[in-house]
């Protein structure tokens, strides 16, 4: 029958234009050995698929053991980083036809603990991470406990440190910074950008205590400005940039040009009044 | 911490070979690998010269002995390389001075994709060619006075 003919024609089309076979070398750590292990994987790859689809399907299809961290699938919870053809990037956010090859290589995260097979463990990190002290400080005790409104910010207040905040905590800068490869007692490019991005805030007070925890060998000195952290990070924050400005404002407050910075303080009472015939919320039950 | 001590860390590492061994990276990473070898080679040169220098301290008689070890042409390429080395590292030196305290480096933006790091925006990007630029023109300067030296011109 000529029609089964041509749709098989047509299949076969469709199969060399967005379908590839791949083959994925995967280096696993195997706890129980204490030793690493290589697992070869043939996949046939449609077009759109990422590294995440595709462990996926080797996982459900192919092999139950393999063992990976992934959640939201989509380049926002940063648990999914790995090293892919040699650099650290998003298995979810990488796609596996624009990467041009026909093996690829996946290893986990570099410079972080090993769990198995391409998990690893992040402790270290999030300590690094808890020891710059990830939030406002600030003196007005009262209010920042028990919040009566918002702090003050303007929008260019804002665009100073935004670009920061968009950090969403992957260690692809981490896994891919010289200094981290060598030194695991470096805070690592996401932890010292991050001490920029609250000294930046205007809402914040602390800018002086920040400084004095970045200011050694191990914190803001570590940095040799390779740039390896701005070229991997999925989310555009350039931890190199955060650096290099931090390191000023720590060369400046050497140089004693830096006092204690007064932040903002609440928006002040809001003055609009309710119009005809909205009625009132009901009354707040949580 | 226990942890850490379960979990075998060193394994994974990159070490040394994450200096230099990954070729994936931006330019700056390429940069930032030959400015700590010519750093390096130039300590070890500084140790070569000092040995070579205190020869004197033993009369006249060693000096001219090493005068005349060191008058070949692969001591003189070998000072050719070092003065390369020399001028890469310092006027990298000068870019790495003024990025790393925050000037020339940019301002921080709103992220819109494709991302571009500031790194790899125009005055960081001018910065390292204005330097390869004028360490080509002392280099060339350097290799003019060893061929006269050589008498290769004359
Ligand atoms: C011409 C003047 C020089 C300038 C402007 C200069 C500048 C610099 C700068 C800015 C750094 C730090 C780079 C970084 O952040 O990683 C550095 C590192 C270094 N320099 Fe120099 N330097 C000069 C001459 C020398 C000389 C003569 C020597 C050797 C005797 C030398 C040996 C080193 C070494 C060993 C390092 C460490 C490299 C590293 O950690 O990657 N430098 N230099
Ligand atoms: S700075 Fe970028 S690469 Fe580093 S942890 Fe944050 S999102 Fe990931
Ligand atoms: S799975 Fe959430 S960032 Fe990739």
């Amino acid at each position: 029958m000529a029609w089964r003919n041509v749709s098989h024609v047509s299949r076969v089309i469709f199969m060399k234009k967005d379908s590839k076979i791949i083959t994925f070398k995967i280096k696993r750590w195997d706890p129980g050995k204490g030793d690493w292990r290589i697992s070869t994987y043939t996949v046939t790859i449609r077009k759109g698929m990422t590294i995440l689809d595709a462990l996926v399907h080797i996982k459900e299809t192919i092999d139950h053991t393999l063992s990976y961290r992934a959640s939201c699938r989509m380049g926002i919870c940063g648990s999914c980083g790995m090293t892919i053809n040699g650099k650290p990037r998003l298995a979810c956010e990488t796609q596996i036809l624009e990467l041009k090859s026909n093996t690829i290589s996946i290893e986990p995260l570099k410079n972080f603990d090993l769990i198995k097979d391409l998990a690893t463990d992040f402790s270290l990190f999030f300590e690094k991470q808890t020891k710059i002290r990830p939030y406002l400080i600030r003196s007005d005790e009262d209010e920042y406990w028990n919040p009566s409104r918002e702090y003050k910010q303007t929008p260019t207040e804002r665009l100073l440190y935004e670009q920061f905040s968009n950090c969403i905590t992957c260690g692809l800068c981490y896994a891919a910074c010289p200094t981290n490869a060598t030194n695991i007692n470096y805070l690592g490019p996401q932890a010292l950008m991050n001490t920029y991005r609250f000294i930046a805030d205007s809402r914040d007070e602390g800018t002086l205590e920040r400084i004095e925890l970045v200011d050694a060998v191990d914190g803001i000195w570590g940095c040799h400005l390779s740039g390896a952290c701005s070229d991997v990070c999925p989310k555009g924050v350039d931890p190199a940039l955060a650096i290099q400005l931090l390191r000023g404002l720590v060369a400046a407050k050497a140089l004693r040009r830096i006092k204690h910075k007064k932040a903002t303080g609440v928006v002040p009472p809001s003055e609009a009044k309710r119009r005809k015939g909205i009625p009132e919320p009901p009354p707040f039950n949580v | 911490m226990a942890d850490r001590k379960r979990y075998r860390f060193k394994d994974n590492l990159w070490g040394i070979w994450g200096w230099y061994g990954n070729l994936k990276f931006n330019l700056e990473r390429y940069l930032y690998l030959i400015h700590r070898l010519t750093g390096v080679g130039l300590v070890l040169f500084l140790l070569l010269h000092i040995i070579v220098t205190s020869s004197r301290m033993y009369g006249e008689a060693a000096w001219i002995e090493t005068e005349s070890i060191i008058q070949n042409p692969l001591y003189d390429l070998g000072m050719l390389l070092v003065i390369g080395a020399l001028i890469f590292h310092g006027l990298n030196g000068i870019r790495l001075i003024l990025l790393e305290y925050g000037l020339l480096i940019g301002k921080p933006t709103q992220p819109i994709y494709p991302y571009k790091p500031t790194l790899k925006r125009r005055t960081p990007r001018l910065l390292i060619i204005l330097m390869m630029l004028i360490g080509t023109v002392f280099f060339l300067i350097a290799l003019y006075e060893f061929l006269l030296v050589w008498g290769v011109l004359s």
